[in-house]
């Protein structure tokens, strides 16, 4: 399949500036910003990391994963477990927990994905809810009670550059995505499946593929996210406002184009922080009138709409 | 490759590379199909009528994998590709076109041949690249031209350049000509005779514009209510009766 | 196990699944005729269930009579969300519709929550039980079930002998034929849609007198409907009725082995199983010519 990931050329130079720019300042910010800020840069860090990987799968196929937070909740049960119980070291153990949350999306992808949009949409919600009665009720993962990381595992300034290799990942991997023959495929299936299935696409294959790697960073997003706020338990690790937060950011920055969703988790999550959005109704209203306004006026996001007034591309893309 | 003669023999000269036997497709209690039979020969264009609703898109569907039978095989070159997804069927040589043209809108006509010979084209011998099959089609001078803005000869052109570009030894052409201008008719039936001849490309051909399909098949079909009810040489089948019968009250052109 | 309680889960398992059944049918219909998915359905039964609360709470209202209320208001509430954001959205990719109704329904859980924050909400009126026999029947449930019967039973009227239900039948049946013999489909949608959230509502009423809700018990409902629809096939109403009564039994007798908690679950997995085995439903029609 390696040939299926070839990817062609295209100017990267002037486009790859201004991403460069902001990784430098990123990778040098601890050194020259408060703790707090710091804190914000690395919560920050991780909506990206969310919404970009929900875009990898819902921007690049056009099939809404309601069950997102799934792919988050295994990611962090599967480091926590790797860390705590095996005493795997934290890099290995997060990759444990991105890998668990693959095998899962694969593992279900194939009754899954066969199914329309709304099928697949709601199937997915389904399953997420599972999960979580699942591990509530399961005493191997210490059901309602969870995890607690002793203190030895606490560093604030490791977990911030984790969290910002986990978003520059995610970003990157989905510019390759969006120029390789997978890409191309995903887009074609995303206008008409029937019509991409007839002229040779195996639809079945690329739609996994991408849910895969949409679940595989999710996943290390959820075990970064975990090792910081250092608990986990079933309402957080499944907790349905992470799917909804990844929606609303990704749409309103534009499905499908490579900066779109940080832009959204820019804009949404400084607004959430500055204004306080923690009451738990305010983050609901807030974000369910984002999303019927993005729906209703600019369906393909901020950048989506400015890109196709402009007639460019957004990261180059098929 | 050697152009055979036109033959216009009732069945097929030499092996089929197409064997569908016995097909039967029930929905919910209809029968659309009801054990119909048919062969293709190499290089062959065999032309498929009927009233509306006799069943053509059905097994046209079957044959493509966009459906599966109730019972009864097709066979590709003595492969059973009975049940196979279309995207497996399209790779081993049999490309379909849609009746209501089905572009990729987002992308420009030479980018729509591009991507269905970038996934489905890896077969040889090519019928050509993209440029050439845009060339064939008549569809150079729009070759840069978003799917969009087309005509629907245009889009009907862009179907089958689309599934010219997967390499096809048997191409399915769904009503092809309706919609196109008469004048187009002529070009149509040329266009045929090149791919059968020079390419070796059998075609089945679904038609409604019927005098157009009678002056370029070998061999025609007759499907009414999902079974066959005549074959054979154009001239022949136009004056059976069964076929007369099947289409009173329908206007033959 | 006695035949007794066998007997007695069976009906609560049909009687339950008479009512889930309708409510899905308010999905599957909208579904049908406007290729809608609303993911916001549950929380319109919510919205009809805190009508009938502070009804009850402000006027001693029953739940029973508020229906004179809320069917109305979820008439209007559907016919005003159809044209105000719905429509717009109709002909637009399915992925669209999704992500609106989506938004509405976060938005009427967050406003439910503004308001009246989360304590569940309950109507104590104790309605006992009927006996036949050995069988102990609560009123409750049955009145639910009587009004999930009076329901269909207009529908069915409604469907087969009106012109304006004759019309959303022709167009879920074929909307191009519908539009050709000249149904105005705007017209079908916004009756369709005001009919469906009329429905939700209206079980929502219903729902005080079995338990309690919350403003984000939304989506609970949602996904029994969605199960529901599933089991009876998209666009197709007494397969919901079908669907539900299935669902329902099997969910009852699923209690006898499985503990409460995990119901949802079988749910889940029932729908999985039908979507695997026979995607168009129980009763649905597969794609024809």
């Amino acid at each position: 399949m390696l040939k299926d990931l070839l990817f062609e050329k295209r100017k990267l130079s002037r486009y790859i500036v201004p991403w460069a720019v902001a990784l430098a300042l990123l990778v040098l910010a601890p050194y020259f910003v408060s703790p707090s800020l710091r804190s914000f840069l690395l919560f920050l860090l991780m909506w990206i990391a969310l919404s970009q990987s929900f875009n990898m799968f819902t921007g690049l196929t056009g099939y809404v994963n309601f069950g997102f937070v799934a792919f988050y909740g295994l990611g962090g049960y599967g480091m926590t477990i790797s860390l705590l119980h095996f005493n795997i070291p934290i890099y290995l153990a997060l990759i444990i927990g991105g890998l668990l949350s693959s095998a899962f999306a694969f593992l279900v992808s194939w009754p899954t994905l066969r199914l329309r949009g709304a099928y697949f949409a709601i199937a997915m919600l389904s399953l997420a809810q599972a999960l979580f009665v699942i591990f509530d009720n399961w005493n191997l993962v210490n059901s309602a009670t969870g995890y607690t990381f002793p203190v030895v595992y606490y560093d604030p300034t490791l977990e911030y550059y984790y969290m910002l290799a986990v978003a520059a990942f995610t970003v990157i991997c989905l510019y390759l995505l969006m120029n390789s023959r997978v890409g191309l495929a995903l887009k074609a299936i995303k206008q008409d499946e029937e019509t991409a299935v007839s002229i040779g696409i195996n639809a079945t294959f690329y739609k996994a593929l991408a849910f895969a790697i949409s679940a595989f960073f999710a996943g290390i997003a959820g075990g970064v996210t975990t090792w910081t706020i250092t608990i986990i338990d079933p309402p957080s690790a499944f907790d349905t406002t992470i799917t909804l937060t990844s929606i609303s950011m990704s749409m309103l920055g534009g499905l499908g184009t490579l900066s779109g969703p940080v832009i959204g988790a820019l804009i949404l999550y400084s607004i959430e922080h500055y204004f306080g959005l923690t009451l738990p109704y305010l983050h609901l209203i807030v974000f369910g009138i984002i999303i019927v306004v993005v729906v209703l006026v600019i369906p393909q996001g901020i950048i989506g709409e400015i890109t196709s007034k402009l007639k460019i591309r957004d990261g180059g893309g098929g | 490759m050697v152009s055979p003669e036109r033959t216009g023999a009732t069945s097929v000269v030499g092996s089929p590379i197409l064997d569908v036997s016995m097909i039967r497709k029930t929905f919910a209690g209809l029968v659309a199909l009801d054990g119909v039979s048919l062969q293709l020969g190499s290089s062959e264009i065999l032309g498929l009528i009927g009233p509306n609703g006799a069943g053509k898109s059905t097994l046209f569907n079957i044959i493509s994998g966009s459906m599966k039978p109730t019972a009864g095989k097709v066979k590709f070159h003595d492969l059973d590709i009975t049940g196979l997804p279309p995207n497996r069927i399209c790779k081993l040589g049999i490309a379909r076109t849609f009746q209501i043209p089905r572009p990729f809108l987002d992308m420009t006509v030479l980018e729509n041949v591009e991507i269905a010979q970038i996934f489905g084209g890896n077969r040889v011998p090519k019928i050509g690249t993209p440029r050439e099959i845009c060339e064939l089609v008549g569809l150079r001078d729009k070759m840069h031209l978003s799917a969009k803005v087309l005509n629907v000869s245009g889009k009907k052109r862009l179907e089958v350049a689309r599934a010219l570009a997967t390499s096809p030894e048997v191409l399915l052409l769904d009503e092809i000509a309706a919609g196109m201008a008469p004048a187009e008719g002529e070009w149509v039936i040329g266009f045929m005779e090149k791919m059968s001849r020079e390419y070796g490309v059998s075609i089945i051909w679904v038609e409604h514009v019927m005098r157009l399909l009678m002056k370029g098949v070998d061999r025609v079909i007759v499907i009414d209510h999902g079974i066959k009810i005549a074959e054979g040489k154009p001239e022949d089948v136009v004056n059976d009766e069964r076929v007369q019968q099947a289409y009173l009250g329908e206007k033959k052109k | 196990m006695s035949a007794a309680l066998v007997a007695e889960l069976l009906i609560l398992g049909l009687m339950y699944g008479l009512l889930y059944g309708v409510l899905a049918m308010g999905l599957t219909i909208v579904f049908g005729v406007m290729k809608v998915v609303n993911v916001a359905h549950g929380d319109f039964v919510i919205v009809g269930s805190y009508l009938s609360y502070w009804a009850y709470v402000l006027a001693g209202l029953n739940p029973i009579l508020s229906l004179l209320l809320t069917i109305p208001f979820g008439f209007l509430l559907g016919a005003a969300t159809y044209l105000g954001l719905v429509r717009r959205v109709q002909n637009s990719p399915e992925l669209m519709s999704l992500l609106l109704t989506f938004g509405i329904s976060t938005l009427i859980g967050g406003l439910l929550l503004f308001l009246y924050s989360p304590t569940q909400r309950a109507i104590p009126i104790a309605l006992g039980s009927f006996s036949y026999g050995t069988l102990s029947l609560p009123v409750n449930i049955s009145v639910a079930a009587v009004y999930a019967v009076a329901v269909a039973v207009a529908l069915r009227f409604f469907f087969y002998r009106t012109f304006w239900g004759k019309a959303i039948r022709a167009v879920i049946d074929n909307r191009t034929s519908a539009i050709l013999v000249g149904i105005n489909p705007d017209t079908v949608s916004l009756l369709t849609f005001g009919i469906g959230i009329a429905i939700a509502s209206s079980v929502g009423s219903i729902i005080m007198l079995l338990q309690s809700v919350s403003p984000l018990s939304g989506p609970d409902f949602t996904l029994i409907s969605f199960v529901i629809v599933v089991l009876g096939g998209l666009g197709n109403p007494p397969g919901a009725l079908v669907g539900g009564v299935v669902l329902g039994v099997v969910e009852s007798l699923a209690s006898l082995v499985v503990n409460a908690a995990m119901t949802p679950a079988i749910g889940f997995l029932i729908m999985v199983a039908v979507l695997v085995i026979r995607p168009q439903g129980i009763m649905g029609r597969r794609g024809g010519d």
